[in-house]
């Protein structure tokens, strides 16, 4: 479904991202981990046309969407939750969820949001920028899946959240992906990102450094621990 | 359906300023002169005006100095399509409204691809050259001394005619385009499109990952303001029965921008408040004190300095205090000693 082949990110003289491959299959959940600082938002700002690969190639579908503008990106089905949330404070939930539909959504769209995340029916006349952390990833993630994507990149869902509503948004994550939508899930919260994906990428400069399912990443504790600095008995 | 005690407080207000513009040929002349209804419904078109500002502005993001092209493109269209094509009155209003929208268009082609002080500068750029062009061309536009032109009846059936020279018809005249263009511009920002508006002013690349073209929805912002300044400039001409190059100059676009700016910028209707305000206080100063604008500039560096929200802020705020105080006076318990005070003592 998603293919990155050989991608290349500069900022300025910065080499960034240096012959980044990865690829996220149909259904797939998938997580890219890594130190602060070592590409992984660039990753999927280059896969969002935000940050424009200098070469390397970005496949979505049948779609190189390094080669398209990035507001047509969206419209493939490609939703982006970015860090921070980054809702439209100044809308109602309401409007934020009509924003990208080009028109109202329909009382069946809304509904089947609104069962996914029925704290937003509550809020839907409140502005955006008045809910809580999680509340606002909420909507983040709802807008995209009022779009109708394919698949969801999420950067850091979880950073700032409270803990009791991790979990939460951690089984919120798990029903979309079995819903049949893909997740790239970017987290630097390592336990997370073993409870939903099934596959791992570790990043380390700019550099794919690990892949392996889950699975694998629990059986070896000192890769985690080599790359990431964590210790798997900590999950 | 809402009934009146379901209605927000500055709802309220909205439904008496409505019944004041829509009795004020009525009831104006009871209090004052009957030069103040033509101020009310000049207040009108310039508020119309302001609000074009506005919606560039305030809902979009963009401030523009240059709306006062579109509202001199809208002026011109009538006054040369009556004066010299000799056209009747609803082609040429039509006339006006057309080479407005589509001037916006053509210049909004180029000036939709800057945003903040670039914007503002390209538009002042736009605001000079067409002023120029029209003051140079004085032949067909009159120039500085305008083309004023021979009003055209509005409907015309046998010896039955209906026209602007009735004062009484031409401030329902004004006050229905108006009204219209005002639901027009609610529906707009009510709708998808609207919200994206809103969206690119607060985040164009945001707006980019919901797969808007924060190009083209400047675009389509920049035509829709061009639309209703030059029906304000359709207006003004008919108003005025003349139209003038002094129109296109950007300082008229910066009254527009101050009078959005006072009202209350991102507000459906704080740009008619803000007009109101300052041209009341126009029109009082100036009989006394030829230089009256600087009792102006001073009022609009209060607002800027004190109430950016502007008067539709004030009084939100103002009226929110009220009505709380009273829901919390309603919904409170009465101590005992109020009690006993409003009931006597318990026998």
């Amino acid at each position: 479904m998603l293919k990155l082949e050989g991608l290349n990110t500069h900022y300025g003289k910065s080499h960034v991202l240096q012959g980044v491959d990865l690829k996220v299959g149909d259904g797939e959940s998938v997580a890219l981990l890594g130190r602060n600082g070592v590409g992984k938002t660039t990753t999927l700002r280059s896969i969002m046309g935000l940050t424009p690969p200098s070469s390397g190639a970005v496949t979505f579908g049948d779609t190189r969407t390094d080669q398209i503008e990035p507001h047509l990106i969206p419209r493939l089905g490609l939703g982006y939750v970015p860090q921070g949330r980054r809702i439209f404070s100044n809308l109602t939930v309401f409007e934020n969820l009509c924003i990208g539909l080009n028109r109202p959504p329909t009382e069946d769209e809304l509904d089947e949001i609104y069962q996914q995340f029925p704290i937003l029916k509550e809020r839907t006349t409140q502005a955006g920028g008045t809910l809580s952390g999680g509340e606002q990833q909420m909507l983040a993630i709802a807008r995209c899946l009022v779009m109708k994507s394919k698949m969801l990149l999420m950067d850091e869902p979880t950073e700032g959240i409270m803990p009791k509503l991790v979990a939460t948004l951690r089984n919120k994550i798990r029903a979309v992906n079995a819903s049949g939508i893909s997740v790239l899930l970017v987290e630097q919260n390592f336990v997370m990102a073993l409870a939903v994906c099934t596959r791992i990428y570790i990043m380390e400069k700019g550099v794919i450094c690990y892949e392996g399912s889950s699975h694998d990443l629990r059986e070896n504790p000192d890769i985690a621990h080599r790359y990431l600095g964590v210790a798997i008995e900590s999950s | 359906m809402k009934t009146l005690q379901n209605l927000e407080p500055l709802q309220i207000l909205g439904l008496i300023g409505a019944l004041f513009f829509l009795t004020a040929p009525i009831t104006i002349p009871l209090v004052a002169n009957d030069f103040w209804v033509s101020i009310v419904a000049e207040i009108m078109i310039w508020g119309l005006f302001a609000a074009s500002a506005n919606l560039l502005f305030g809902y979009t993001g963009l401030l523009s100095f240059g709306q006062a092209v579109y509202f001199g493109m809208g002026a011109y269209g009538v006054a040369l399509s009556i004066d010299i094509f000799g056209f009747s009155f609803w082609p040429a209003v039509l006339v006006g409204i057309a080479v407005a929208t589509v001037t916006a268009f053509i210049t909004g082609i180029f000036a939709a691809r800057l945003t903040w002080h670039y914007f503002a500068i390209i538009t002042v750029v736009f605001s000079l050259i067409f002023f120029f062009i029209t003051v140079g061309w004085y032949d067909v536009t009159g120039g500085d001394d305008g083309l004023p032109f021979t009003l055209p009846p509005v409907f015309k059936a046998g010896g039955f005619e209906v026209s602007l020279l009735d004062l009484t018809f031409q401030y329902y005249f004004i006050l229905a385009v108006v009204a219209g263009c005002f639901a027009l511009m609610h529906m707009l920002l009510k709708s998808p499109l609207g919200f994206a508006f809103i969206a690119v002013r607060e985040n164009a690349s945001r707006a980019g990952l919901v797969g808007y073209n924060p190009y083209m929805i400047r675009l389509v912002s920049f035509v829709f303001a061009g639309f209703f300044a030059g029906v304000s400039g359709v207006l003004f001409a008919l108003f005025s029965r003349s139209a003038s190059a002094h129109f296109l100059f950007w300082t008229v676009s910066g009254e527009g921008v101050v009078w959005m700016i006072v009202g209350g910028a991102g507000t459906l209707f704080g740009p008619v408040l803000g007009a109101a305000f300052l041209i009341i206080v126009r029109e009082e100063l100036s009989l006394y004190w030829e230089h009256y604008l600087l009792v102006v500039g001073v009022i609009v560096i209060l607002f800027v300095t004190y109430a950016p929200q502007g008067i539709m802020g004030l009084l939100k705020s103002a009226l929110d205090r009220i009505f709380k105080r009273e829901r919390e006076a309603a919904n409170s318990v009465p101590t005992v000693g109020e009690a006993v005070a409003k009931e006597g003592p318990e026998s």
